[in-house]
């Protein structure tokens, strides 16, 4: 009895009961909210309500949270994730169509029409002539110049 | 009906979970979708009413939301396969 009451007063029990039910929950929980969008109002709801839980059923509470914010947090930032990945590749410029002249045009980008994303033709032919009002090839708009949408990443692809 | 023990008080998420039992696991999520059905608002404490820790997050019924859980509370009353629950809020 002596000798379990030594074991369980000892210096390396009493830092791992602190860690375990001190530090570690709020650490923890800490890094778990991070899973939240950091709009989400259950970031700092999480924080403040882990005070309000009686240290013994801290840990297990953080626990609790851990699993919810695996299934919500992260899953809702993978479904934030393909919606941008979708939406941006939604808004590449159409690419059929296109006539380049020549691949050293295209390293510096292109211009296109905001309507239709069509390309109105490569920065070299651009820079190489005078500027001038630019009918749309899909829809015939006709921009100025300046109304233009200068898009710097569309792949080079040789005319078919 | 843990809320329905104070339909007009605040209630909080910890609260919440000890009154009624429910794992907070499940009681958040259940407490977002109701949220987002009109059922309750929420809000923060006021930082100057409070001292050495952060604001709590606060769930409020709504009208809407008493109506909807007392219309629960009513069916499940009457439902024969819940004869045996306690229901001390009804």
């Amino acid at each position: 009895m002596a000798e379990l009451l030594g074991t369980a007063a000892s210096w390396p029990s009493l830092l791992l009961v602190l860690l375990v039910f001190g530090l570690a929950p709020g650490f923890c929980l800490r890094l778990i909210v991070l899973a939240y969008p950091r709009s989400d109002p259950r970031r700092a709801e999480l924080i403040a309500e882990l005070y309000a839980v009686p240290r013994i059923e801290r840990p297990l509470w953080v626990v609790e949270q851990l699993e919810i914010a695996i299934s919500e947090g992260l899953a809702h930032r993978v479904t934030v994730v393909i919606r941008a990945l979708t939406a941006r590749r939604r808004q590449q410029p159409n690419l059929e169509n296109l006539y380049v002249s020549h691949a050293s045009n295209v390293s510096s980008g292109l211009w296109v029409t905001p309507c239709c994303n069509a390309l109105v033709q490569t920065i070299g032919d651009f820079m190489s002539r005078d500027a001038r009002d630019q009918r749309c090839a899909k829809c015939s708009q006709l921009y100025t110049v300046h109304e233009l949408v200068w898009s710097p990443t569309l792949p080079y692809r040789k005319p078919s | 009906m843990a809320l329905l023990e104070d339909p007009n008080g605040r209630h909080w998420g910890y609260e919440l979970s000890r009154k009624s039992g429910v794992r907070s696991g499940v009681l958040y999520p259940k407490l977002a979708q109701m949220l987002n059905e009109g059922w309750l608002t929420d809000g923060w404490e006021d930082p100057a009413t409070i001292q050495g820790r952060s604001p709590r997050r606060y769930y409020e019924l709504t009208d809407m939301g008493r109506r909807e859980l007392a219309a629960v509370l009513q069916a499940v009353r009457t439902d024969a396969r819940f004869a045996g629950l306690n229901l001390r809020f009804a």
